[in-house]
């Protein structure tokens, strides 16, 4: 009798258990499939084209950033040209449409936390600021220092106040060393990108 | 570096730990009674994926005084080429896991106590749990009730990033309850109820989602190289809900025929990402003379996929994302069928053979993916082998 009565218990525990099962089912709200997140706060796309000359030189040779499989994509004349018919350095500086497709890029890597800076958050949240700087393990190592003319340069970008002349010493501080200054790539700072 | 592989994979190697268990207790009334497993396993798959696993454990316990203390070291060698890791233009990697686990109990009489605590460390990964459960055999001994709680607290990181740098915090409340009847003398009957309440981010810090423009097709198990081309620019990290609770109900059955034994399992699981799973699995070892017990195993699982899930996730106009996005194939639907093996050759002396027992288990598993990017199928070999001795 009392090996039946453990029986019955365990039986009616097991469909007691069920039952909460298929009540919780029917009962709980999931996450939506559809919900959206719309990123309202954005860097100031129109003033990007000098942040995307400095990561063009600095971060997009293309056995970095300047492969299609990086999850960070950067597009430029340095590298990852945008038109198949475009050539290194043919044209001579980024296009608009590779400049756009770096912008989306980058904002689109931690877009919740993007949106955070956009709206004053510290730009060290973003792991492409921490990569740059080396203090997140990085493939490609340290690419430059906390507050040097590079970081400058991409930080007042996404505090909404670029300094354009920061972003081109960040560039010229890549390009050879014996007489940057005289490196053609430097004329695209006042040239702009180039439509196409 | 997390696998998305892992969990499947260390539930395999704990199935194969636990189903190596300490050697049978020869000890006489008041003795203490001395066991250690040494134990290896190896784990792998179609998607690059290597594992090697080397354990020891150690159990010293009185059964008649009714305390046991205990203990499992084990290491987790990964290396890894998956098509995650493939397609954002990253390399082979490799990574070592330790983990430690204590555990003790004490059952003078119908009421037993045990705790356990355990320390999982890995470059970017840290997770310690402690727990107990309480056990009360009723109806002489028919029945035994258990409850159990158990804390896990996971920190998770990025390798070669310090956690004061960057890391997310996971809690888990783990609520188990149980009930074990004896129904005949050969016959054992199980229902247990799981209830774990999760809280932090769960989403992989290298895991990166890519986005398609509306209106695009991206077809089933479509490859890097067109995937590559397909998306667009934005990849935005992996976004998960940052709750989870999840359920189970198990039922188990061990029926022991005259010289052979069998063990079946039902688990029906269901989370608040509505990802429902049920899981069968039957086990069957037969005596072959005094020194070895031999059988087969098998495991199907199904699941749905949790709400949010999509093969191709749409980036919308105005920098449109969607809020929940993942990667993780164990997160959709699938299926996967486990066949395998187990032998177990009793190697002590004549008096006693089962002393000293040598073990060999190999399960292989094929998993379909069902709406998922990259990979459609894999399949996976988990071997081990071990040495169980009673000192």
């Amino acid at each position: 009798m009392r090996k039946r009565g453990a029986t019955s218990l365990l039986l009616a525990t097991g469909l007691g258990g069920g039952a909460l099962l298929a009540a919780f089912a029917a009962s709980c709200s999931f996450p939506s499939s559809d919900a959206r997140t719309l990123q309202t706060a954005l860097p100031d796309e129109s003033t990007f084209a000098p942040v995307a000359e400095l990561l063009s030189v600095r971060c997009g040779s293309i056995d970095c950033h300047g492969s299609v499989f990086r999850n960070l994509r950067v597009y430029g004349s340095t590298g990852l040209r945008y038109l198949a018919s475009d050539r290194p350095l043919s044209p001579l500086c980024n296009t608009c449409e590779e400049d756009r497709q770096t912008y989306l890029s980058v904002v689109g890597l931690q877009p919740e936390a993007m949106s955070e800076v956009a709206m004053g958050a510290d730009p060290s949240i973003l792991t492409m600021v921490g990569r740059a700087r080396g203090t997140e393990a990085h493939k490609g190592g340290q690419v430059w220092s906390e507050g040097d003319d590079s970081d400058v340069c991409l930080t007042s970008w996404l505090e909404g106040k670029v300094d354009s002349a920061d972003c081109k010493s960040g560039v010229n501080a890549a390009l050879s060393p014996a007489d940057p200054s005289d490196d053609p790539l430097l004329a695209c700072f006042s040239a702009g990108c180039a439509a196409r | 570096m997390r696998l998305q592989l892992t969990r499947s994979f260390r539930l395999g190697v704990a199935v194969l730990l636990s189903s190596m268990g300490p050697a049978r207790a020869q000890s006489s009334p008041g003795d203490l009674a001395v066991s250690a497993t040494t134990a290896y396993g190896s784990y792998a798959d179609t998607d690059h994926v290597f594992v090697q696993t080397p354990s020891v454990s150690g159990v010293v316990s009185n059964p008649v005084a009714g305390w046991s203390v205990g203990g499992q070291y084990l290491v987790d060698v990964v290396s890894a080429a998956s098509v995650d890791i493939v397609s954002t233009a990253s390399g082979r990697w490799q990574e070592v896991r330790q983990q430690g686990n204590l555990d003790a109990s004490y059952k003078p009489g119908t009421l037993g106590v045990a705790a356990s605590a355990a320390l999982s460390d890995e470059p970017d990964y840290l997770s310690w749990t402690v727990g107990g459960k309480i056990t009360k055999d009723l109806l002489e001994k028919n029945l035994t009730l258990l409850f159990g709680y158990f804390h896990t607290h996971d920190t998770a990181g990025r390798t070669g990033t310090p956690f004061s740098v960057f890391s997310e915090t996971l809690t888990s409340e783990a609520f188990k309850g149980a009930a074990t009847v004896i129904v005949n003398r050969a016959t054992l009957a199980s229902i247990i109820g799981d209830v774990v309440v999760e809280s932090g981010n769960q989403a992989k810090p290298y895991r990166f989602i890519p986005l398609f423009a509306p209106g695009t097709y991206v077809p089933l198990g479509a490859s890097v190289d067109l995937v590559t081309r397909l998306r667009v620019a934005a990849r935005p990290i992996e976004q998960l809900p940052l709750s989870r609770d999840r359920f189970a109900l198990s039922g188990q059955l061990a029926h022991r025929f005259r010289s052979s034994t069998l063990r079946l399992e039902e688990r029906l699981y269901l989370d608040s990402w509505e990802l429902f799973a049920a899981s069968t699995d039957a086990r069957y070892l037969f005596d072959l003379g005094r020194r070895v017990e031999t059988g087969p195993h098998a495991r199907v699982h199904l699941q749905t996929a949790v709400s949010f899930w999509q093969r191709a996730y749409i980036f919308g106009p105005g920098f449109s994302y969607p809020q929940y996005r993942t990667g993780d194939r164990e997160l959709g639907p699938l299926v996967n069928v486990t066949g395998g093996w187990t032998l177990r050759v009793g190697v002590g002396p004549p008096r006693d053979p089962n002393a000293w027992v040598l073990g060999f288990d190999a399960d292989f598993t094929s998993t379909r993916y069902l709406d998922d990017l990259y990979v459609t199928e894999r399949a996976s070999g988990l071997l081990g082998i071990s040495l169980e001795a009673n000192l």
